[in-house]
Formats: C-alpha cells, structure tokens, sequence
C-alpha cells in the first residue's frame, strides 16, 4: 500500500521515473472472473478491489420522478442511501456518487441525459475512470420480468429497452457488461408500452417493486464482492420464483402430521 | 362342419366354439397367459370348465366324443410340451391336414420363421416390402371370417403348431409391453420412448403380436392394402449408386464422407459401419447440408415408435443424415430419444438443436444390409397401469393431500406449454422452482389431456416429485418431504458455471497469477534471488505459451486447458535449453555493453541470472538493466496489447522488438508509442500480454529471423484465438473491450509527452504543459503502478473535481429539476469526456508483410544495434534495414497537426 501512494507521487514528481510494469496485470487477473477481490496476495500486498460502476437508468427532471422507467434512479438511491454514499456530483452528464461497499470502491451514477441518450453519459464515464465493462453494472427496467422481479445478468443484449441500447452505443457495440434487470410487469391489454413504462406504478406494483429494490441492495453488494457465482445464480431463481411462492405457515405441520 | 382356415386353430376358439358362453372367461384368462407360463394347473382348469359346458349341452354328445378325444390329445401335449411364456393366440398355421376338406392348404400369410427371421447368412434382412403385403392381402381376405367366426378347430393342428418354435411372445414387465420375437437384436415394442416404464396391472384386451395378421385374434378391420406392383425393382445397395444422369433415379448421396483414396466397405457391426469418428468440419457439413432440407421425421406425441425404424432406414436410403424434429410430449426427455435412436437405429447423432435431431448413417452404411425389422400392423392392447395420481400419496393422509390441492389452486403457474411445443427446459425448470417452493403448478390449457398427463408422469420420474392433481389442465406437483434445498444453487446455468465460474479455470488463473506477481513485486525491487526464480518461472511460462499454442485443443476445451499446459511443459525442456543457450551469449553481449537493452524480455531476465551467477557485472549494470528493462517491459507489453486488439498487428511481430528500442532512444514513434501508451492505459487486465511478448521473442530467437517472421505473422490470427481460448470467452471479453480505446485528441496529447520524457529523458514541451496533460500522466502513472483499484479512480476523482469536469452540487440541490437544469448548463461547458474509440468486433487479422521502413538513427540506439546484430548473427540473416526503426509516417503528422492545434 505505501509502496504503491510512493510510487504514484514517485511518478507524479518525478516524470522519468519509470514506470513499474507488469503491475496493471496483477489487478487485471484477479478481475478476470468479476470478483473484485483478488485472490493472490503476493509479497507486495495487492490487494485491492478494482472499482465498480453502477449505473441505473432514468429520465431527469420531476416529471418522471416515480415511473416505471426510472427503477434505475431508485434502485442507485437505495444503494446510496444504504452505503450512505452521497450523489452530489455532475459528472460527465451524470449524477455521481463515489463511495464503497464493503471494501469495493463503487460509483455510482444516474445519467442525466434522458433515456435514449445514457451513452452519452455512462461512455465517457466508464472511460474517464477506466473501468472495465465487466465490472460496470446496469440497472434498468424490464418488462419481460413480472413485477418486482430482478435478475442479475452477466452480460446480454438491449432487449428494447432504448437506455440499455444507447449505452452499449456508447460502448461501441459492446454488451459486455453486467445488468441489474428490474421487472416492472408487461402493460395490459391495449396500453401502449411507451405509455406504460412512463406511468406511475400503481400502489400493489409499488409495494412489490420497494420490497424488490431493497433485495437489490443487497444482490449489488453480493455481485459487486463475489462476482457472477453461484450464489448469485441462487439470487436469480429465487428472484424467478418468487412469486410462485406461497404462504406455507401449516406446510410445516403437515410435513410433520404426514411423517407421522 | 368344415373348417375354412387353418389359421385360426388356437386352442382358445376350440373351447369357445364347444361353448359360446366360455367365451368371456376366455378373454380374461388370456392376460394372465400371456404373462406367465402355460402350466398344468392352467389346463386342469380349463379342462374341468370344459367339461362342466359340455354336460350342458347333452345334445351334441356324438361330436363331444370327438371333441373329447381331441382334447385328451390336446391335454397331452400341453402337458408335455415346456412352453415358457409364450403367446397362445398367435399360433401361425402348420402345414394344413383337413380331415374332410378339398380345399388347398393355405399358407401361413407371414411366415416369420422362414423370412425375416431364419439364421441364415442374411440375418434380419427381409423380403421386400411387396412381397410382404402380397401375402398379407391374401391371407388376410380368406381369414378374416376365420379368425373372428367361431369355427370348428382342428385340434390336432393346434396340437402341432408349436408355438416355441416362432419364438414369439408378449412380455410385460417394469418396461411396459414389449414383444420378443426370436433371433430379434432386441424387444419390440409399439413406442421405444414413451412407453412408461412402469409394469402394467393388465391388459384392456388379449395381448397378441401385432406383425401379421394371423398372429393374433383380431378381424382385420382396416383397408385391404394395394396390391403390389409387377414392377420388380432392384435391391438397393449404396455402394453401387446409379449413374447420375440416369433417368428416373432420384439424387442418391454417396456413402460416405471418407478420407482421400478410401472407400465403402462391407461391414456388419455396427462400429464398423459408423466407421472412424467424424471431424467437426465434416460434422458441420453434414449438418449444414440437411438443416434446410425439408426431408424429415417428425416425432410426435407417441415417440419413437417401431415403424419409425423402417423411415430413418428409407431416409438413410439416399441421405447420409436424417433430421428428426421432435415435438410435444418427447421432448421432456430428448436424452432419452436421442439414446433410443442411437440404439435402435445404430447410427450416430452428430447434432441437437432444440428438438431437432441429426442423426448420421455412419459411413459405411449400406441401405442392402441394414437390420430389418418386421411392420407393427397394428397398435397393441391397450394396458392398464396404476393410478398416477394417487389420493394420498408419499405418506401424506387425505386432508393434507387435499389441503395441499386447496393451496394449489391459487398458485401461480411456474410457466405455460403450448400445445405441440418443445419443452426441453421444463425439468430444470421445474427442479429450479422446487429450489424456492414446495408446489409448482404448470400451466397446461389447451393440450390434449393425455399430453399433459404424459408429461406430469415424465416429471414425477426426472425431477422427481409427487404429483397432486390434473385440475383445470394445470399439473400441480409437490416436492414431496424429501427434497433438499441446494443452498449453493443447483440450478445454476452451465453456460456460466463453464464460462466463468469454473473452479479449473480459476485455479489456473491463479496459478499463472502468482508466477506474474513474484514477477512483477522481483522486478520492482531488484532482489536478487527472486529473480533468478521468477526467470524460471518466466521461462518456463513462456515455453509454456508457446508451445500450447499450436494445440488447436486447446480452443477445444477451454477448461480442460491446464493439463494440456503443464504435459507441454513438460515436453518443452529441450526448448527451453535451446532458449537459455541463446541467452548466455546474449548476455555476455549485454555485460560488454553497459547501456544495452536486450531484446527479449522474458530472456533478459536469464542474462540477469547469468551475471548473477558469474557476478560479472557490477550492481550498476544491474540496476541499469533493470531500470531499461522496466522501459521495454512497460512499452512491450503494452504494444503487443495493442497487437492483440489487431490494430497494431503489424507490429506484433518485428516491430515489438524495435519499439522499446525506440522507447530508450529519442526517436519519435509518436503514433505507435501514443498507440501504447493508450493501450497501456487502457489494459489494465492483460497479463497475458507478457507472455506473449517473450512467446514470440522465443519465436524469433529459436527460428531463423525470416521464418520468424512468417511464422509470426501467421501466428497472429491463431495467436490471437489461441488466447482467447486458453484464457477463456470472458477474458478474452475483457481484453477486447479493455482495448476499446479512449482516443480523444486530448488522451493522445497526455500520453504522448509522457513518452516523449520517458524517452527523451528531457524536459516537457511547454504546449504540453497544461493541467490536463499532467494529470494525465499521473493518471497513467498511478494507474500502471497500482492496478487501477481504489486509490486510481480516488485520484482521478480527484483530478477531475481539480480540472473543473466535474460540478459540485450543493447537498441541498435535491431538487431533480434543479439538478438536472444544472446538468445540462454543465455539460456545455465541460470538456466531453473521453470515448471509446473503437467498434467491438473481432476483425480478422491480415497478413503484413515485412515492412523495411527505415527513418530516423540515432547514436542512442547503437548499443541496442549492437545488440541486434549479435541476436541476428544468432539467429540467422537479417536485413540490415530492418535495424531501422519502422515508423508511421502518418503519425507524425497527426502528431504535426496536434501540436498546431
């Protein structure tokens, strides 16, 4: 750790000093599997977490405040508000936070771009940082996913959602990134989905999307420390199914009476 | 009274012509029968009943004397004859004796036993098809009164006709019903895949083998078949196809593919005919040719069925693959078709998609000698088979099986069938849904009520679970008390455990990962021991690289890849050796000149070790070395980063060797160092890229310089696949997208001083003096030094709120509106941020030739010329231009233009 702030002010004083090499790779190989944490602990002690970028979708401004479009901005606000990580920054068109969580540096930024222009602001971003794709993790609605529903995804491709389009846009065709799906529910029978997704949720919808944004806190603190795992392939079906459940308080009993 | 026929002599119509009202007991005795064996008991019985009917009806006492006498006769043979399991209804007619009639003796209308089936020569090969249905319409005109009319038996027929002979019987057992016929390879049955596996209770009507008309009691109620053509057609045998501008012929596929200069052989066994193991290409062709072709099977609801047999033969016929589509109720289980078609047909699967099957005749198949199988003309008896769903099952009382339903009802299904659909993920799904609750409801609205229930018997067998109830089309099942919950995620998707979750992978990760890190912490601080170790370990590992390179297995199997590896460094030593012998006289070479730098990275680090051992160099010259080698590592690996991504493949080879050449000179590379220096900043991930620098210096040292060459810039393309998959899909992903470049006019003005200075060792350019060029050579800086963790982005977080990029908001601007009125007057005043510069695509490398650019000598780069021609005395010719540095010409404009600006 000392070695490294000597060497970063070693180069910043210093322009001739060479520059170390094959540090970069050190990092680099711990994140090859999306874990933050580097398993390696080598004589130098390296071992840091490289940062994470997330990003959630929205329109700015108060007219879209609460729709269904912008779960992206409520779910970067939980995460804040849980990491007390406070968003008071416009950077490259984008409100930003830096913090961690846990051990992970994390930003956190909601775009303020509208929808269709996010490239614009998670491009840049992304690159003014150097972080890599894999570790920049998306979240946004969907409405292929009932409501309430999430699915961490490792990468995948737009699915019509025009934010997700513009950012992969802004990657240069590169969908190599991860994403927190939010299932918003599809639109009834003869609602135009642009309308819907512009709606306001409605009071049963926004109940299970609260309870949901708040298992999504804790899903980015599990995929930002361990990396798509199995634990995280859990957090997906148990997300799947959850609707499927029902109240078995007596289940129990009739386990046991059944034994019996 | 006469007899017509012969055929229908069983014993079961005598009995039921001595007595109409015996008929009944008839049909339910014959189950039991046709299950077990024909034992005394069984005839005592029978006889007594007899009997007792025949004293009923008084009035024919003169034919019951007759009769009776048959019946002794019967009686006796019945006794004597051991009959194990056999089926007594089928009893095809013996040579015909009439004791009154004029007619003809009949023949048999299929005679099993001297057609398909004889131990001749030709084993299950049959007559044609014409043949077989000449007979059967005969027969089957003159029989069918006979079979269905109570006629008077000839017992003394029915006596003789043994049916152990034919070999035919009806088994039932814990695979339903199937059917053994003698010399057969295996058991018929109606459907080999959806047939349950469960032993029936009973049979809805006599069991009787459905290949012919007069094995079974049956009238024969469909349509008399056509009668044959006179047209005799020539057996077919693929090997000797017809000619192909033959008319009348239909295209014929040649056997085949085979190697050059083989051909068609006639063989039996079935691994002979499968013959040697396809390639991929060939697998790939054989696929391609047939997936468009509309000529296929379709396997539905009833599976694969016998008859199917005899169609996969006939595509067989003139295609080298068949494509079966399956649908509906079959593909719950496609392992199991596929297995039973591999079996039953004895040919190969060579792909799946979905439902769709290909299956390939194997290579020496020839239509003449396939196993044939005689036609299953009818459906068999229906049988009964235990409750499926049971009132109370798994232990569960009554109530707490209907409490369970109750709760069902307001379930939500886990997903919905489409009718005739393909349902190939259900089983896991359904398992997954098992993981988070106790009862999965599926939707089945709309599918035909045996479909669903064929499908809720296939899950209770392959989840495994306790089904519930049918209600509503819904298939409601229970996870039943046993399950156990995987907290680890059972259901996890393989193509991410395979991907990126695979523990090999990892492990081999983190072993190279260790070798990088002693490396990299040795080479920082100069320890001496370390790095006589790291060098092994370097070496070893560029071997290593090298030589698994041209495995193309490797692509194969990515995971696999770490045994792959290590056997290859294990054969790798002489190698190595050559490798190291190479480098002792270079680095004498380098102990001469002080100011040297070596050419090989990897290699450099063996003259350490050399002058470590023969302690012929001071510590300057080490500290030196060091010092030059940082430079060269640093630009070299990020330049061949950069080659990765294809941009600068042209250098990959040559020019990596010169670049950190002109790194130490004051030569302006500007484009290709800003190139680096970029790809430098962008790479953070790439450890590989050292490995392959030293792979293809070892390439260069070891060949001739002019092979070196071209094998390099053959090895490029492969080299560059051969990465992604030693690494795997994901990192290959990373490097990619890592190299993604930020190019802003901008970056390319920080970095490019940084070089310049490094380089040059002089002072900055006073145009590159500004806030943004500094802070982006401490970005670099910082960034290169550490691994871009926490304290980089820190610091670039904080240059950028010093940079004015970056606009505070007061804490209490929450106030969307405000915030983002703010945004937007910000973002016109902010410098736009950087950008990725390239699209994501993996173009296809293109050979370079050697380029003999030469521009700029200095007196800095002589030593390194020195050294180059001693590397190039050691490894053969080299053209004395390529001591010139490569350059860009455009580069230096554009850096001319830049620096107007």
């Amino acid at each position: 750790m000392l070695g490294l702030v000597a060497a970063c002010c070693c180069s910043r004083l210093s322009i001739l000093m060479p520059v170390i090499p094959f540090r970069y790779m050190v990092s680099g190989l711990s994140q090859l599997h999306g874990p933050s944490l580097p398993i390696i602990r080598d004589g130098s002690s390296y071992n840091r977490p490289s940062p994470w970028l997330l990003v959630g979708l929205g329109n700015p401004g108060p007219k879209y405040e609460g729709t269904r479009h912008n779960v992206g901005f409520e779910m970067i606000d939980y995460i804040a508000q849980a990491e007390n990580i406070s968003i008071h920054l416009i950077h490259c068109k984008a409100l930003c936070g830096k913090g961690h969580i846990g051990n992970v540096p994390v930003l956190l930024a909601k775009p303020q771009t509208y929808m269709d222009l996010s490239g614009e602001s998670v491009g840049p971003l992304a690159a003014y940082h150097r972080i890599r794709l894999h570790h920049v993790l998306l979240m946004f609605d969907d409405m292929s996913l009932p409501c309430g529903v999430l699915r961490l995804c490792p990468r995948g491709g737009h699915g019509c959602h025009n934010g997700v389009r513009s950012v992969i846009k802004g990657f240069k065709q590169n969908e190599n990134f991860a994403r927190l799906r939010i299932g918003i529910g599809k639109p009834p029978r003869k609602v135009d989905p642009k309308a819907y997704v512009l709606e306001v949720f409605n009071i049963s919808a926004r109940e299970m999307v609260n309870s949901a944004l708040k298992e999504g806190v804790e899903a980015v603190k599990l995929f930002t420390s361990e990396g798509f795992f199995e634990s995280v392939n859990r957090f997906n079906i148990m997300q799947k199914y959850k609707h499927q459940k029902i109240d078995y308080l007596d289940i129990g009993k009739i386990h046991d009476s059944g034994g019996g | 009274m006469i007899l017509n026929t012969i055929s229908s002599s069983n014993i079961f119509t005598h009995f039921s012509e001595a007595s109409p009202t015996l008929r009944k007991s008839d049909n339910v005795s014959a189950a039991p029968i046709s299950i077990g064996t024909h034992s005394k008991k069984n005839y005592t019985i029978w006889n007594r009943i007899i009997t007792v009917n025949c004293f009923q009806k008084s009035a024919q006492e003169e034919e019951e004397k007759v009769s009776k006498t048959k019946k002794l006769a019967l009686a006796e043979w019945l006794s004597s004859t051991e009959r194990v399991a056999e089926i007594p209804n089928s009893s095809p007619a013996p040579p015909f004796k009439s004791t009154g009639t004029p007619s003809t003796p009949s023949r048999p209308s299929v005679n099993l036993k001297n057609s398909a089936f004889t131990p001749s020569s030709r084993t299950w090969t049959r007559r044609s098809h014409g043949q077989l249905t000449k007979r059967y319409e005969k027969t089957s005109k003159q029989r069918e009164p006979a079979s269905w009319m109570p006629k008077k038996p000839n017992l003394k027929d029915a006596a003789l006709a043994t049916l152990e002979d034919d070999g035919r019987e009806v088994v039932y057992g814990d695979n339903g019903l199937a059917y053994r016929l003698a010399e057969a390879p295996f058991e018929f049955q109606y459907s080999y895949t959806e047939t349950p596996k469960v032993k029936p209770l009973a049979l809805r009507e006599a069991a009787y083998v459905p290949f012919g008309p007069t094995t079974m009691p049956r009238p024969w109620t469909g349509r008399a078949p056509l009668p044959p053509s006179k047209k005799k057609r020539p057996e077919f045998d693929s090997f000797q196809l017809p000619p192909p501008n033959k008319k009348g012929v239909k295209h014929i596929q040649p056997p085949g593919p085979f190697a050059e200069g083989q051909g068609p052989k006639y063989v039996k066994t079935r691994d002979e005919i499968l013959g040697e193991r396809l390639t991929k290409e060939e697998v790939k062709q054989l696929v391609e040719s047939s997936c468009h072709s509309s000529r296929q099977l379709n396997i539905g609801r009833d599976g694969l069925t016998h008859n199917m047999l005899e169609n996969i033969h006939a595509h067989w016929k003139r295609r080298r693959v068949c494509k079966i589509k399956c649908k509906g109720v079959a593909t719950v289980d496609m392992d199991n078709v596929c297995n039973q078609l591999e079996d039953k047909t004895g040919g190969k699967i060579i792909h799946r998609d979905g439902g769709a099957v290909y299956l390939f005749r194997g290579r020496n198949y020839n239509y003449k000698t396939r196993p044939v199988f005689p036609m299953m003309l009818w459906k068999p008896a229906a049988a009964v088979y235990p409750r499926l769903i049971e009132r109370a099952p798994e232990g569960l009382s009554i109530d707490e099986a209907n409490e369970l339903r109750k709760k069902g009802r307001s379930l939500l299904p886990i997903c919905k069938l489409g009718k005739n659909g393909v349902y190939l993920n259900l089983v896991k799904d359904v398992r997954d849904a098992f993981e988070v609750c106790d009862l999965v409801r599926v939707n089945c609205q709309g599918l035909k009520s045996s479909d669903y229930k064929k499908i809720g018997a296939k899950l209770k067998d392959l989840v495994p679970c306790v089904l519930l109830s049918f209600e509503h089309e819904h298939i409601l099942m229970w996870r039943g008390k046993d399950w156990k919950v995987n907290e680890q995620g059972v259901g996890a998707p393989e193509s991410h455990s395979d991907k990126e979750c695979s523990v090999a992978d990892s492990v081999e990760d983190t072993t190279r990962y260790t070798v990088m890190t002693t490396f990299s912490s040795d080479e920082k601080f100069g320890n001496e021991n370390p790095i006589s170790d790291c060098t092994d370990a370097l070496t070893k590992e560029n071997v290593l690289e090298r030589n698994s390179l041209p495995f193309e297995n490797v692509a194969d199997q990515p995971s696999g890849d770490k045994d792959e590896i290590t056997a290859d460094l294990e054969n790798s030593t002489s190698l190595q050796h050559l490798v190291i012998n190479v480098d002792d006289s270079k680095g004498e070479e380098n102990a001469v000149e002080n100011n040297s730098l070596a050419f090989q990275n990897g290699f450099e680090f063996d003259s350490f070790e050399d002058k470590l051992d023969t302690s012929s160099s001071s510590e300057e010259e080490l500290l030196d070395l060091i010092k030059s080698n940082q430079i060269s590592d640093n630009v070299l690996t990020a330049d061949v980063s950069g080659s990765i991504t294809n941009k600068n493949i042209q250098f990959f080879g040559e020019d990596s060797a010169y670049n950190f050449r002109t790194s130490s000179s004051s030569i302006l590379e500007l484009e290709e160092l800003v190139e680096s220096s970029e790809m430098k900043a962008s790479s953070n991930g790439e450890f590989d890229s050292s490995v392959y620098v030293s792979f293809t210096n070892t390439d260069k040292q070891c060949l001739g310089e002019d092979s070196a060459h071209s094998s390099e810039a053959s090895d490029v393309p492969f080299f560059h696949g051969a990465e992604m998959n030693m690494v795997g899909e994901e990192l290959a992903e990373s490097t990619d997208e890592e190299s993604i470049l930020y190019s802003d006019e901008e970056s390319k003005l920080y970095v490019q001083p940084e070089y310049a200075e490094k380089a040059n060792g002089q002072e900055n350019d006073d145009s590159f003096n500004h806030v943004d060029s500094k802070e982006l050579i401490v970005n670099s800086n910082s960034e290169t030094s550490q691994g871009g963790a926490g304290l980089h982005i820190e610091v670039l977080w904080e240059q950028a709120i010093d940079s004015g990029r970056v606009l505070l908001l007061d804490e209490s601007d929450v106030d969307p509106d405000i915030v983002h009125q703010k945004a937007v007057a910000f973002a016109k005043t902010a410098p736009a941020g950087p950008f990725f510069k390239r699209n994501f695509s993996r173009k296809k490398v293109i050979k370079k030739p050697w380029k003999n650019t030469s521009l700029v000598k200095t007196s800095e780069s002589e030593g390194l010329m020195a050294a180059e021609r001693h590397n190039n005395d050691v490894r053969g010719e080299m053209p004395l231009s390529s001591y010139d540095l490569p350059h860009g010409g455009l580069a230096l404009d554009e850096l001319a233009r830049l620096l107007a600006q």
